[in-house]
């Protein structure tokens, strides 16, 4: 038996090799039923009972392909957003795949990705044909996903990563009775990523809505609610669709991060990538930190501060970053042409901090 | 017959389409009056998945939930809408439209493949064809129920095919119906959408109607997370739903493929799964199933029916195939209810029908009292351990609380016995003569008041005892009673007579039982040998017999 973190249960007990298969067998369900047997005193008047444990076990007994069970040692990246509908998470989720392919494919970064997962494997092939066609994804049903599990050769400075990327419907997130039970893989990510588009959160305020800053707060209303977690997450709140950020007032800093954000930028030319200290990639890090800083402030003069606030106090960091998926507005759904490398801005970011922070313990 | 059905409709729309005011998918009309608890709404919505893949713009889910306080089947009927968008112009929008099936329905007149067309005619195929519907009140978000007409389910004959794939299939959804195993593995049906649904409605027709509640059925959850979701058995085209354990049923070559531990799942090992693959029977009405069901769920989980046939055709060929089931189960059961001594004689003198009998009743009193009685009497034995035999099962037969009362050393009353024909009386006399000890005066008062022939009685009392009478009163061991005959033509009356008077044990006795008409000689020497003593007469009966009795006092 061998442990490692099964992307279908996440959890990381055992995973047993039967024959030439790998199958997990964690527990899923453990039903306890006690029995209670009746048994007389030699006196007979009175009776004592006797309790009888029986366990009732499922396991997960999902099939594991070799190649992903060999990556115990390697950083397992739990890629879940957490968002409202239409905000973007699926667009983001496929084009971050695409561009993970794009970074090797043009040699940003010398490698290569590989799909370990039969999920994977029939998503290499579909990601392209609405990135090619410029036709956005139908809405997402999935309410309990199977991850889209890559391996990443040689990330600069991180070496091997492991992303699983979970892809859920948003309107698990509107209702508090809707976000179990894959508020289970929310409750197992070390960091989690928010998705909001403040554009959308803004212009969808019908007079009798809430107002976009509450929206936001109501989204971690629901999150810290509705997941129950054992220890202080880490939170990264992505702002999509950023390049509609502009009409609304976001610091110009940020605004100019962005739009210098091509593929290019994860080009970190250096030679000691692979001693883990590279100082394009620290620089890079605190490049984001600082935009992070930026954002914070732009959303506590923007009346956030209880959003804040709230996030600060139960969660251990709370950070912010930008991205654009597309790089521009579609209409109607649909792209003026297909979406090129260079199309989506700082799309790596969010990645970038998921790594940071599931594999500080090793680098920082 | 007329049927009102509740429906449910879940879709997306835009907020301004809601009667909820909200946008996305939802639940947007259901039944309000009928569903007040939210959380029913949550747990019907964990149910609904539509997944866009290429060739599947339909699919079905079959599940049975309680809803204010009764079981209704809930039929969910999905259409994918190519056409149409979302509120953000995106694709991916389905319909489901749902319909509740009381429980009188589901029962009594189900057949799937008989309702579903019923009920296809009322489905909404588009979002703008809801939103118009009468059938909806759009601020209370209520929507109406429809009125279909159902005859009952026909009573035709039902032939499970000769083949291995279609048997095997049924055993599997057959054992997950019946709760076979904790946590049963999903059974993953892969094929279109539309075989999938013809496949599990023929399957479905083998399924008793109490047994349908426990299955729920997906036809199409591609690629979906098994982990979280409620449903049993799942089809799919092309890419297998993940995790969790499962049994892989490939429609198209129908070919079943699962691992080792499992193939245990794909035998008959329930009786109900041996009579439907019997063949001794060419095919099966619906109630021939239930009536098997009913039998077979006695055997293997001891819930009885009253619904016993004793002139059924049925019953020979359930036991045929389930002889070995049926004498253990019987063993097990009469072993918890008598102890192991009883069981050994109930199971070599009770025939298969009647064991079989017995364990669908349940054991009724009235019904194991006749067969423990008949058993005692036909092997002429007293039970080891009487006290086994209960006063609820002692209370169904007459004759074997006459009996337990005997074992009891008691007086059995007049009025029960006044009931038993004479044959049951003789019967019940030869039984205490040969299992009971002769000389005890309560069971002399007994068959007294039996009233039967009492020659036979006293012929065997001599005959059985004659010996060790004779040797006890050499032996200087007092005799209880004494038993005087003339009538009989056996030498031991004078004899004994004469051995009294020799040994003087006579005085020890505590009486006498006398068969008249004594001779006139004697008559006197029995009253001279007692009239120093104080017997008193106890019964006559036509003064053809006489006992007496030492006064205590």
């Amino acid at each position: 038996m061998k442990k490692i973190l099964c992307p279908i249960c996440l959890s990381s007990k055992y995973i047993k090799k039967i024959d030439s298969d790998y199958i997990c067998k964690n527990i899923l369900n453990r039903e306890v039923i006690i029995k209670q047997k009746k048994r007389k005193t030699n006196s007979g008047s009175s009776n004592n009972t006797d309790n009888t444990d029986t366990v009732n076990k499922e396991y997960c007994n999902t099939k594991l392909m070799p190649r992903y069970v060999e990556t115990t040692k390697m950083h397992k990246v739990i890629i879940f957003i957490v968002g409202y509908r239409n905000h973007g998470k699926t667009v983001y989720n496929d084009i971050m795949m695409a561009s993970i392919k794009n970074i090797y494919k043009n040699e940003i970064w010398d490698g290569y990705a590989q799909f370990v997962n039969q999920k994977a494997e029939e998503h290499y092939s579909e990601i392209p044909k609405w990135i090619l066609n410029g036709h956005c994804p139908p809405s997402t049903q999935i309410k309990d996903p199977v991850p889209i599990v890559y391996r990443m050769h040689n990330v600069p400075m991180f070496g091997d990563i492991v992303p699983m990327f979970y892809d859920v419907k948003g309107e698990l997130f509107e209702k508090l009775e809707k976000i179990s039970p894959g508020a289970k893989y929310l409750a197992k990510s070390p960091v989690v990523l928010f998705l909001v588009s403040l554009k959308d959160l803004i212009e969808n305020n019908n007079d009798d809505e809430l107002e976009w800053q509450d929206k936001l707060h109501r989204l971690l209303q629901i999150f810290d609610l509705g997941v129950c977690r054992s220890t202080k997450q880490e939170l990264v709140v992505i702002l999509s669709k950023g390049d509609k950020l502009f009409d609304i007032g976001m610091d110009q800093k940020v605004i100019d991060y962005l739009n210098e954000g091509d593929i290019d930028v994860y080009k970190f030319d250096d030679k000691t990538n692979k001693k883990k200290t590279s100082k394009n990639v620290l620089q890079y890090i605190e490049n984001m930190k600082n935009i992070s800083k930026i954002i914070r402030n732009w959303l506590i003069e923007n009346k956030c501060k209880e959003f804040i606030n709230h996030a600060d106090s139960v969660f251990k960091n709370v950070e912010f970053c930008i991205v654009s998926s597309l790089g521009s507005d579609p209409i109607d759904n649909k792209m003026h042409r297909e979406i090129r490398p260079n199309d989506p801005k700082r799309i790596l970011d969010p990645f970038l901090w998921m790594i940071e922070k599931q594999a500080r313990k090793s680098f920082f | 017959m007329n049927f009102t059905l509740h429906q449910i409709i879940y879709t997306n729309v835009s907020s301004n389409q809601s009667p909820w005011k909200i946008g996305g998918f939802q639940t947007l009309f259901y039944p309000v009056n009928l569903i007040q608890n939210k959380e029913d709404i949550v747990e019907i919505e964990k149910r609904i998945h539509f997944p866009v893949i290429k060739d599947v713009s339909a699919k079905e889910v079959c599940f049975y939930k309680k809803i204010n306080n009764e079981i209704v089947c809930v039929l969910l009927f999905f259409n994918y809408l190519p056409d149409e968008k979302d509120e953000y112009g995106r694709d991916g929008i389905f319909i489901c439209h749902g319909f509740f099936l009381p429980r009188n329905i589901w029962k009594d007149y189900f057949t799937y493949s008989k309702l579903f067309p019923i009920l296809k005619k009322h489905i909404f195929l588009s979002r703008d064809e809801l939103l118009k519907s009468d059938f909806i009140h759009f601020e209370s978000g209520n929507i109406e129920p429809i009125s279909i007409q159902i005859d009952n389910v026909e009573n035709k004959n039902l032939i499970l095919p000769d083949s291995d794939f279609y048997i095997k299939s049924f055993y599997l959804i057959y054992k997950l119906s019946s709760n076979f195993q904790q946590y049963f593995p999903v059974l993953l049906i892969q094929g279109d959408t539309g075989l999938i649904s013809n496949f599990l409605h023929f399957i479905m027709k083998y399924i008793p109607m109490s047994n349908k509640k426990n299955i729920s059925w997906d036809t199409c959850f591609e690629k979906g997370n098994l982990s979280f979701f409620p449903i049993k058995i799942i089809g799919f085209k092309n890419s297998s739903p993940t995790s969790g354990e499962h049994i892989f049923i490939d429609l198209i070559n129908q070919k079943i493929d699962a691992t080792q531990n499992k193939h245990h799942l794909m035998k008959p090992e329930i009786p109900y799964e041996r009579f439907i693959s019997s063949r001794e029977k060419s095919s099966f009405s619906p109630n021939d199933l239930e009536y098997a069901h009913c039998l077979s769920k006695a055997l293997i989980s001891e819930q009885y029916t009253t619904q016993w046939d004793n002139s059924s055709q049925l019953n020979d060929i359930f036991i045929n195939v389930n002889r070995e089931i049926i004498e253990n189960a019987f063993q097990k059961r009469t072993t918890k209810r008598l102890g192991q001594n009883m069981t050994v004689d109930l199971q070599n003198e009770v025939n298969i029908r009647e064991k079989l009998f017995l364990i669908s009743t349940g054991f009724q009193s009235s019904d194991f009292a006749i067969t423990i009685e008949n058993t005692l009497i036909k092997i002429e034995k007293k039970p080891e351990a009487p006290k086994l035999l209960t006063e609820y099962i002692i209370a169904g037969s007459v004759r074997l609380k006459t009996m337990a009362k005997v074992w009891d050393k008691k007086l059995v009353e007049q009025h029960l016995l006044s009931i038993l024909s004479d044959q049951k009386k003789k019967e019940m006399v030869n039984y205490w003569i040969n299992t009971e000890n002769i000389k005890k005066v309560w069971l002399i008062k007994n068959i007294i008041n039996c009233n039967v022939n009492i020659d036979k009685l006293i012929t065997s009392l001599i005959i059985q005892h004659k010996y060790n009478t004779m040797k006890l009163l050499k032996s200087g061991i007092s005799l209880d009673y004494i038993v005087i005959s003339t009538r009989s033509t056996h030498i031991y009356p004078p004899y004994l007579l004469k051995i009294l008077i020799e040994t003087d044990r006579f005085e020890e006795a505590k009486g006498v039982l006398s068969i008249s008409p004594l001779l006139k000689k004697e008559r006197r020497k029995l009253y001279k040998l007692i009239k120093n003593k104080s017997y008193i007469p106890f019964d006559i009966k036509n003064e053809t017999l006489l006992l007496l009795e030492r006064d205590s006092s």
